[in-house]
């Protein structure tokens, strides 16, 4: 069956699972390589979560998560698993970590995003286009795909958005953090209150199998691990190293 | 003195995992029942991830480097004496410390704390001998001391280890990479890649009289070729991070 994700559903699971599956579709949107699998069961997995799926000859697995606007299609970052071939036999473990929690009352959702692509945070704005509300995107990078219905933002528009929005996410490279930060600097731009959900981009390598740290990050509450603790971590909570 | 020394340590598997790739207890669903489950790296006071750290993937394997962050032995003492108590696997612990005095006392305490069967000393990189023999002087205790070191590093140590010492863990290289960002980045090497030098190091060092455990082993098929080669127990790595972990098998 095809591998789906529950768009809804705040499903962490955590215990890993692991499951055999095969690739069915690869291709690339903009920088970002997209994926869909088959699978023998499923995995309910939320935006923001990951899936570490490793290919038979990858000495490690690569974390992919729920993208796009079609349910069933994945995302990694950095093109990894470009290598991967339609039929590849695979091998499949999670939900891991801990994704989005959009409030059910959300109709305005504004996303800023700071990595190579924003694909990862467009499963949110299908749902909440999906339930009658808009949602704008500022992004260095536009995917292909997105929903027609979004409003694409310049960065001179985003202290109105952000005061438009009653939900704001985004994604960010951790070594990159302080720019993202700075992206409102000179903006006259108060965040001051506002409750930004951000997913975390760090190395994922053992998906807390083996309390590696390679994810860490720190927060005001101490040093969390991205792979069990986040990846999307509240903005607010994030300290620069 | 092998003989007498290897009785001191009970080898009720011959495969265990690596230091690092499964955390702090045995309660993890990888672990099966027969092995030995070692400890990630513990310090005496925490220590916070490397501001560098970072996973550097070529051919062959990868680069990994952490900082070897912890909570200190304290806190991880603290948190995990029960699951080493309650599980009947025997548990190592790896200790990391620049400090004899520190050192001394964390031994003293594993060997009060049920569960632990033995001390696996990893050596700090780059010093001088005389201060790496003080370490595992002070590590010296009532329970096996197992001195861990890197292939192709310390090697010169092996001529002088105290007779207490009972056996020796050989882990994976320590290498260099360009990270994404240009900085070179030092870090252990892991992979299947490095097997061929694992096994020349393990050759080179078997005939010395001490049990010789190999590290940084990848597959079942590379494992019971060191068995077969001298090593007198191997330790899974890569293998742990799938979810494969160590096979049970006691030969």
């Amino acid at each position: 069956m095809k591998l789906m994700y529950e768009n809804y559903t705040l499903c962490y699971n955590r215990f890993m699972k692991k499951l055999d599956g095969y690739l069915t579709k690869i291709w690339h949107d903009a920088k970002a390589a997209c994926f869909e699998f088959e699978t023998t069961s499923v995995i309910s997995i939320q935006a923001g979560q990951f899936m570490m799926v490793r290919g038979v000859d990858d000495i490690l697995p690569i974390p992919v998560y729920p993208s796009g606007t079609l349910n069933g299609t994945f995302t990694s970052m950095s093109s990894a698993g470009r290598h991967w071939k339609v039929g590849d036999q695979l091998s499949i473990s999670g939900a891991h970590g801990k994704g989005f929690n959009i409030p059910s009352v959300s109709r305005k959702l504004l996303i800023i995003s700071s990595t190579s692509t924003p694909l990862r945070l467009i499963p949110l704005a299908t749902q909440i286009i999906a339930m009658g509300g808009e949602v704008a995107l500022y992004a260095g990078i536009i995917p292909e795909h997105i929903p027609a219905e979004m409003e694409l933002l310049s960065k001179d528009q985003l202290g109105e958005a952000i005061a438009w929005a009653d939900c704001i996410i985004g994604d960010v490279r951790q070594k990159s953090l302080t720019k993202w930060k700075d992206l409102f600097s000179g903006l006259n731009i108060s965040l001051h209150g506002r409750e930004i959900q951000i997913l975390v981009d760090t190395p994922l390598v053992c998906a807390g199998a083996s309390d590696c740290g390679i994810c860490a990050v720190k927060t005001k509450h101490g040093w969390k691990h991205a792979c069990s603790d986040g990846p999307v971590f509240l903005l607010d909570d994030l300290e620069m190293e | 003195m092998t003989s007498e020394l290897q009785s001191l340590l009970e080898l009720p598997s011959r495969w265990m995992n690596q230091a690092g790739t499964l955390g702090y207890s045995p309660t993890h669903s990888q672990v099966v029942s027969g092995s030995i489950f070692v400890t990630n790296p513990i310090s005496f006071r925490p220590r916070t991830p490397s501001a560098d750290r970072d996973v550097i993937a070529y051919p062959g394997g990868f680069l990994l480097h952490s900082g070897l962050a912890n909570s200190g032995w304290k806190a991880v003492r603290k948190k995990y004496t029960s699951h080493w108590a309650q599980y009947r696997l025997p548990v190592w612990i790896h200790l990391i410390c620049q400090d004899t005095a520190e050192l001394e006392r964390i031994v003293r305490e594993c060997e009060e704390t049920e569960g632990i069967a033995a001390i696996e000393l990893g050596l700090p990189p780059g010093c001088p001998q005389d201060f790496m023999l003080q370490l595992i002087h002070h590590a010296q205790g009532e329970i096996p001391l197992i001195v861990h070191l890197s292939a192709g590093e310390n090697h010169h140590l092996l001529n002088n280890l105290p007779p207490e010492v009972s056996a020796i863990t050989l882990g994976s290289p320590r290498g260099r990479m360009k990270s994404e960002e240009g900085k070179i980045i030092s870090g252990r090497l892991h992979g299947p890649g490095l097997f061929p030098l694992m096994l020349e190091h393990l050759n080179s060092l078997c005939g010395l009289g001490i049990p010789v455990i190999l590290g940084g082993i990848c597959n079942r098929e590379d494992g019971e070729t060191a068995l077969h080669t001298g090593a007198a127990a191997v330790q899974m790595d890569r293998l742990c991070w799938m979810g494969e972990l160590p096979v049970s098998s006691t030969s």
